[in-house]
């Protein structure tokens, strides 16, 4: 878990120095073990799990918008891991429960893989028709057709500087919907 | 439609070169750019004080440049640590500290009005002993 840590925070140094590719892959470490800590906080306090991946992109889409916040000399794992606490614990209090979550659910998890496409359309999703027509449409072209800002500033004839202006705040404006309780 | 966490990943990291602002560097060029805006206010509302050369003499005149400056720098150390909120538990304590010397400066200066000239009306501000009394 060390080691792992470790890597975490290399590649969060990387990334807050401009390599997307070390940030994807970050991500893309985070994410199951992520899933598989929220998966068991929701299945402790008595809560359906089929939401855990919500909690996920929930959790992911706060580090992105926070990680300047970031110390750079501290490890990276306790401030993923705080974050991840309380978007748990926020989502466990939409639906009205009291609850504790053991910070250490998050720290000694490990991964698990992600969940079959067969998703229900959640609370990201849902929240993606509630944008403005320009972030929904680059969001829509980028997270869900996984276009390229490229393509996507071709398909919507726009400049690629417009599209990541319109991905940037479509990604903080989701954010903060589902904060909304 | 659902929106899978590898794609949503995709599209973060499609965003990840709009560079975050970083709050230091920001704080630095704000000040930079107030420095000139306030001296010009200075000269234009209030003016140097006439007899400057002597006053410089006086010891307490460095005081009151000290006491401003150590009012600044408690400010900025303040603005930035309430701008990082990662470290916000563990810097509550330092945070209380500069508090508390913010709070006792203004005093100091107070102390030091009274030490020289004891004009009443220069007692709140620190920068009167550049201006004509």
């Amino acid at each position: 878990v060390r080691g792992r840590d470790e890597e975490w925070t290399g590649l969060m140094r990387a990334a807050n120095a401009g390599d997307a590719a070390a940030y994807r892959r970050l991500l893309e470490a985070v994410a199951p073990v992520l899933r598989a800590a929220t998966y068991r906080g929701l299945a402790r306090a008595g809560q359906p799990v089929d939401q855990s991946e919500d909690i996920v992109q929930e959790i992911l889409l706060a580090v992105h918008l926070k990680r300047q916040t970031w110390d750079a000399t501290a490890p990276f794992a306790p401030w993923l891991f705080a974050i991840a606490r309380n978007k748990l614990i926020d989502a466990l209090r939409r639906r009205g429960r009291r609850v504790f979550v053991n910070i250490d659910d998050f720290a000694e998890t490990m991964a698990a893989p992600a969940a079959c496409d067969t998703l229900s359309p959640g609370d990201v999703a849902a929240h993606l028709d509630g944008l403005p027509a320009r972030q929904r449409d680059v969001l829509k072209s980028v997270a869900v057709e996984s276009a390229s800002i490229k393509e996507t500033a071709t398909r919507l004839a726009m400049t690629e500087g417009a599209v990541r202006v319109a991905l940037h705040r479509g990604l903080a404006s989701l954010a903060s919907k589902l904060r909304e309780p | 439609m659902t929106m899978q966490t590898d794609r949503l990943i995709a599209a973060l990291a499609a965003d990840a070169d709009t560079t975050p602002r970083r709050i230091g560097p920001m704080l630095a060029l704000a000040l930079l750019a107030a420095l000139p805006v306030s001296v010009a206010l200075f000269m234009s509302i209030l003016g140097m004080r006439p007899d400057v050369r002597t006053a410089m003499h006086n010891p307490f005149f460095d005081l009151k440049f000290m006491v401003t400056l150590a009012l600044a720098f408690a400010a900025i150390v303040v603005s930035l640590h309430h701008a990082n909120a990662s470290r916000w538990t563990r810097s509550s304590v330092a945070l209380l500290r500069h508090r508390v010397v913010v709070v006792a400066l203004p005093d100091m200066g107070r102390l030091a009005e009274n030490g020289t000239s004891g004009a009443p009306e220069c007692r709140r501000c620190p920068l009167k002993s550049l201006i004509g009394g």
